[in-house]
């Protein structure tokens, strides 16, 4: 199979993965309606006299890390749903001999699989921040900033949530890679995007936490972010996809090792 | 083996104890608990934090090997074919239900005693030895006098401590020494709000068992308590304070203070989530094909 059957194999997967549609719509919803209910707010406070702080220009932003859940699902089920057993009714098989009888390259099969997972999260994502800015212009109406002003002000902000998250659904899917079971990906990833993400915990103790992939990725698109001394958002950007690289390089070794 | 009620509840306790995923998830929560709890004592940067705030900010983190737990001791019978097969054993359902809440108490609050245990000795640790003394606390400008720790939003131990006093218990506030009171290394109000940490720790599995009885897939239903418990209390907190009344933000007024529900209101409004949850779970339970 070439290299495009194979990407388009990987996508036709993917949009029919019941567990990728629902996150994906839940996650693209939920962030659009809490970022609406956001600016509802800032408006009513705009339109009571509140001094006008500039907060407003990233407020379309501050979803984009909880947002990400949804394309760390894309980045999991995309590969754990190779290896989810069917019932015994269906034969209690599994899909990944049959994917390595289609494509036997193994390495190719990989790149497949992360080539299909870039676009599909990167479409979630300018999906989702785009739509989520859009509508906050659009909510805020001639009460904001105008439109050429914010999208100088948030300059390449919007790209780097988008890239954020990118790297972010490609190292869910290199470690899911390696454990085959989604569970441990998922509790961990999705825990780590909230309050109690251990990766912010850690630099409170260790100023060496900086570089760890979601810490120093946030800086691509973090205004006031609550840590000190964070990399600059270039370094942070090389830094997340040198951690995406590296993760996916032992993701193939193991894959190309192991058998299926 | 006859369905004796105590019967299925050593059936279902014998398949925790024998699932690997679940000794690893007890295993793993504890030991992180433990390097949780010292690394929010030693945290320098951050507000300093006694050993019991400390161990107790660790239940926050800590609460997801419970929420793993709850949904395994459910959801492993749905890998395979296993549920068909206990309930060829036990085919009363309700009972079954009964026995694997039961089962998932006893485990559960095993695990939650051991959690919170290891998560003030690893915070005991950072604060020097295990016995915590004056001077390391002055040191570091802690809790002692109201100092960097006081906060208005901070985890404050017991209920009526909750106008600022920070992690000082009653014994330890005239002398400014929180848990130096009286020379004891822990006062009798820690043992009460770490009793109800790990308490939280319980119910908040149940809910993630009640959740997995309903969606039957363990990655599926971990997702759904995470977002549940985890995800969306801060981020809803933002719009509406009805995110306060949430189970996993009311629950955690059991063992931190904050604006709203008290404690024993922040566990009775769980308590309404868990009793609605297990209705629905054991309904469709008992009315749904295997």
């Amino acid at each position: 199979m070439s290299g495009y059957g194979a990407v388009g194999a990987e996508l036709r997967k993917l949009v029919t993965l019941p567990s990728a549609l629902v996150a994906t719509a839940l996650g693209t919803v939920f962030t659009l309606g809490v970022t609406a209910m956001s600016v509802g707010r800032l408006r009513d406070r705009l339109d009571a006299g509140a001094p006008d702080d500039g907060s407003r220009l990233d407020l379309a932003l501050n979803m984009s890390a909880p947002g990400v859940i949804s394309v760390i699902v894309l980045g999991i089920v995309i590969i754990s749903s190779e290896y989810a057993v069917n019932g015994k009714d269906a034969g209690g098989g599994r899909q990944i001999p049959v994917t390595l009888t289609a494509v036997p390259r193994r390495g190719r099969l990989l790149a497949a699989k992360a080539v299909a997972l870039v676009l599909a999260s990167g479409a979630v994502a300018a999906v989702t921040i785009g739509g989520a800015i859009l509508m906050s212009r659009v909510m805020l109406g001639d009460r904001g900033t105008p439109m050429g002003e914010v999208v100088a002000a948030l300059g390449w902000r919007p790209a780097g949530a988008v890239a954020y998250w990118v790297l972010t659904a490609l190292i869910a899917f290199a470690v899911t890679v390696m454990t085959r079971s989604g569970i441990v990906p998922m509790v961990a990833f999705i825990a780590n995007t909230t309050l109690v993400s251990v990766t912010f915990l850690l630099t409170k103790v260790t100023p060496l936490a900086r570089y760890l992939p979601d810490v120093a990725g946030a800086q691509m698109f973090a205004t006031g972010y609550p840590a000190e001394s964070m990399v600059e958002p270039l370094t942070g950007a090389f830094v997340m996809a040198g951690w995406a690289v590296a993760l996916l390089a032992v993701a193939v070794t193991v894959f190309l090792r192991r058998d299926a | 083996m006859s369905n004796h009620p105590w019967n299925t509840v050593a059936a279902e306790l014998a398949k925790l104890r024998t699932l690997p995923a679940v000794l690893v998830t007890i295993a793993v929560t504890v030991v992180v608990a433990a390097g949780l709890g010292a690394a929010l004592a030693a945290a320098p940067s951050d507000r300093p934090l006694g050993a019991v705030d400390a161990a107790l900010h660790a239940v926050d983190y800590a609460q997801t090997g419970l929420l793993v737990l709850g949904v395994l001791a459910v959801a492993s019978e749905y890998a395979g074919s296993q549920a068909r097969t206990t309930l060829t054993a036990v085919p009363g359902r309700l009972l079954l239900m009964a026995g694997k809440v039961t089962a998932y108490l006893i485990t559960g609050g095993m695990t939650a005693l051991l959690t919170v245990a290891a998560a003030l000795t690893g915070a005991m640790i950072v604060h020097g030895g295990g016995l915590v003394r004056d001077d390391g606390r002055l040191d570091s400008g802690g809790p002692v006098g109201g100092g960097g720790s006081v906060g208005d939003d901070g985890p404050v131990g017991g209920g009526g401590l909750a106008d600022g006093a920070g992690l000082v218990n009653g014994g330890g506030l005239a002398d400014g020494g929180g848990l130096v009171s009286g020379g004891g290394l822990v006062g009798g109000e820690d043992v009460a709000v770490l009793l109800r940490a790990a308490a939280y720790l319980v119910l908040i599995g149940l809910l993630a068992l009640a959740v997995a009885a309903l969606v039957r897939d363990a990655v599926a239903a971990s997702a759904v308590v995470l977002a549940l418990v985890l995800v969306l209390p801060p981020v809803l907190a933002g719009v509406t304070s009805l995110a306060g009344y949430l189970p996993g933000a009311a629950g955690a007024r059991l063992y931190q203070a904050g604006a709203g529900l008290s404690p024993f209101e922040g566990g009775l409004v769980l308590g309404c989530w868990l009793a609605a949850a297990l209705a629905v779970a054991a309904i469709s339970f008992i009315r749904r094909d295997a």
